[in-house]
């Protein structure tokens, strides 16, 4: 974002404004949010619940609840040489249905719940190539095995037909992965992946987000970690009530934060050797603290 | 020896677990013995009867069981233990292909309205309360008097009334099953509406849509033997268990003649008490809190 490199913009959204739309008491939940995702970086979107960052993704994959009514500004997606308006497509029409398909890949907060109980891990993953290319089963078959063993799933093809409940909750979000990547799409968004997932499996995921980057794809992280975003991110934007109020590389923003929001956040992560008698800060008394100028 | 050495080494069950194991394979194996027995001798009603399909015999009629008429004759001199054979294979195709017709209408109709909601489903609610408050007898009469009564038509006239029960089934688990995380992972992959309602979402209700087909089924078998008592159902000539069972009319029979009516009444009643067996053994295995214990 900021080091101005002849970056390839993938995703560009611009001026996104969401609201409940209703007559008398309409509530604005994303206000004026701009964003870009670069080939090959890792943007992460911080933020405190109810800040707007999953409704700023969901607007991307053009899936934002019903209770969404009003949605300005626009969101622009660029496939290869073309560029897709995707706020200008029918919600449910072929195009968007083929641009979620093929071009974005969406990693979700739960993997047991975002898997299907009832169907096969080996036909979850293939659904979406048989359902958007011609490829017959067999290549379709042949191609995830692939994919999945890539991802550190041993013994694939014996688990291809296995139910998702076999699964741990890792394999289960590596599988989740797998779903993401098997139409090969530009850009990958993960709605904190890692939150159901334990610490070491976390960093697991992570780096196989960070793989996705590093092989050329624009990964969008939402998290609230601000551990796994100094590691593995490079780009960082800063969400509160609806706005993006800081951002900047990762560096920038961590090492040095500009508003007094930013500041407050990083003072709730706990470090090694921080006094043990003094509590841990929350938002509201870390923001106020830090509002009054009492960061150090 | 080995007996002994498992008591001491494993815990005890509680007994009332150990009781509840035992009898639900207990419902679903004798369900099961019963309706296979019942279709079995009735798909092969060639091979174990004893006279001719629908002979009558003028000289033998009403004889009480005995060697040569193990069940007895009607006032035809129809041989009952051939008759209900035969008559099986048609009441039992009846139910059968009637319940399965009924299951992919209320299956089809009941996820459409309960994945797209709003007025689709408000729509198909109606229109399903309306058939169902309909007095059944009187849709069954105008609708076998308008297509005449045949067996293929009267399983068309079953399929038509018995849809309901499976529509509500299935719209209330896809109402509450669209809004687990899948299916909007799913849709995330931009797969079709028809794809995410009938591949995605339709598995997960496969055990209550079971239950309710084999319910179905008995259902039919129950309102054949009943149309056919009313003379409405399956035309006389062709022997049907409701058929038989409509000889018990005249008071004559019910005094005199217990083998007429007895025996087809006993085994309607054996076949669907069978497959409300199998359905309660069924919903038991299938459901998945229960299945691994």
């Amino acid at each position: 974002m900021m080091g101005a490199r002849a970056m390839e913009a993938i995703l560009t959204v611009k001026d996104l404004v969401l609201d409940t739309g209703g007559k008398k008491n309409s509530q604005t939940l994303v206000d004026g949010v701009s964003f870009t995702a670069y080939r090959g970086r890792m943007l992460a979107i911080v933020g405190e619940s109810g800040s707007g960052k999953s409704l700023t993704v969901s607007s991307v994959a053009h899936l934002l609840p019903s209770a969404v009514r009003r949605v300005s500004g626009e969101i622009t997606l660029y496939a290869g040489d073309t560029e897709v308006r995707i706020d200008r497509l029918a919600k449910l029409g072929r195009e968007m249905r083929r641009i979620r398909g093929l071009n974005i890949g969406m990693v979700f907060q739960d993997p047991m719940a975002a898997l299907n109980p009832v169907q096969t891990i080996g036909r979850q993953v293939t659904e979406r190539l048989l359902a958007h290319t011609r490829v017959s089963r067999a290549d379709a078959n042949v191609r995830a095995i692939a994919l999945l063993e890539s991802l550190g799933i041993g013994s694939a093809a014996e688990r291809f037909h296995r139910y998702p409940h076999e699964f741990s909750g890792g394999m289960r979000q590596r599988v989740m992965i797998a779903i993401a990547l098997i139409c090969d799409p530009d850009l990958v968004l993960a709605d904190e992946p890692t939150t159901a997932l334990d610490v070491i499996v976390q960093a697991q995921i992570l780096a196989l987000l960070r793989d996705m980057v590093d092989d050329g794809r624009a990964v969008v992280l939402i998290t609230h970690n601000m551990g796994l975003v100094a590691e593995y991110a490079d780009d960082v934007a800063v969400m509160y009530q609806g706005q993006i109020i800081e951002r900047g590389t990762v560096e920038e923003v961590l090492g040095n934060p500009k508003h007094p929001y930013t500041a407050g956040l990083l003072r709730c992560v706990p470090v090694m050797d921080m006094d043990r008698d003094v509590d841990l800060a929350t938002i509201s008394t870390a923001f106020t603290q830090a509002q009054k100028g009492h960061i150090s | 020896m080995r007996n002994e050495k498992q008591t001491t080494t494993t815990p005890l069950r509680p007994l009332k677990s150990l009781f509840r194991g035992v009898t639900r394979d207990w419902v679903l194996i004798v369900g099961t013995v019963v309706i296979v027995l019942i279709a079995a001798s009735a798909l092969a009603a060639d091979l174990l009867a004893t006279h001719e399909m629908g002979r009558v015999n003028l000289l033998a009629t009403n004889q009480p069981p005995s060697g040569t008429h193990w069940l007895g004759t009607d006032a035809l001199g129809r041989d009952m233990y051939s008759q209900l054979l035969y008559g099986g294979r048609t009441s039992l195709y009846v139910a059968v292909v009637s319940a399965k017709l009924a299951t992919v209408i209320g299956v089809v109709l009941g996820a459409i309205a309960g994945y797209l909601g709003r007025y689709v489903d408000a729509a198909l609610m109606r229109f399903s309360e309306l058939v169902l408050a309909f007095p059944y007898l009187i849709l069954v009469l105008i609708l076998v008097s308008v297509v005449g009564a045949s067996v293929n038509n009267l399983v068309i006239v079953f399929a038509l009334t018995t849809w309901m029960g499976t529509f509500r089934i299935v719209r209330g688990e896809f109402m509450s099953l669209k809004h687990e995380p899948f299916v909007d992972a799913a849709r995330t992959q931009g797969l079709s509406t028809a794809r995410i309602i009938f591949r995605q979402i339709l598995p997960n209700v496969a055990s209550p849509i079971l239950v309710a087909l084999s319910i179905g089924v008995a259902t039919i078998v129950l309102a054949e033997a009943a149309l056919s008592f009313l003379g409405l159902g399956v035309p006389v000539t062709t022997a049907t268990w409701g058929n038989l069972l409509a000889a018990a009319q005249s008071k004559e029979v019910l005094r005199n003649y217990w083998w007429i009516w007895v025996t087809p009444g006993l085994v309607i009643s054996f076949f669907s008490i069978g497959v409300n067996l199998v359905a309660d053994g069924l919903r038991d295995v299938l459901d998945p809190q229960s299945a691994k214990q």
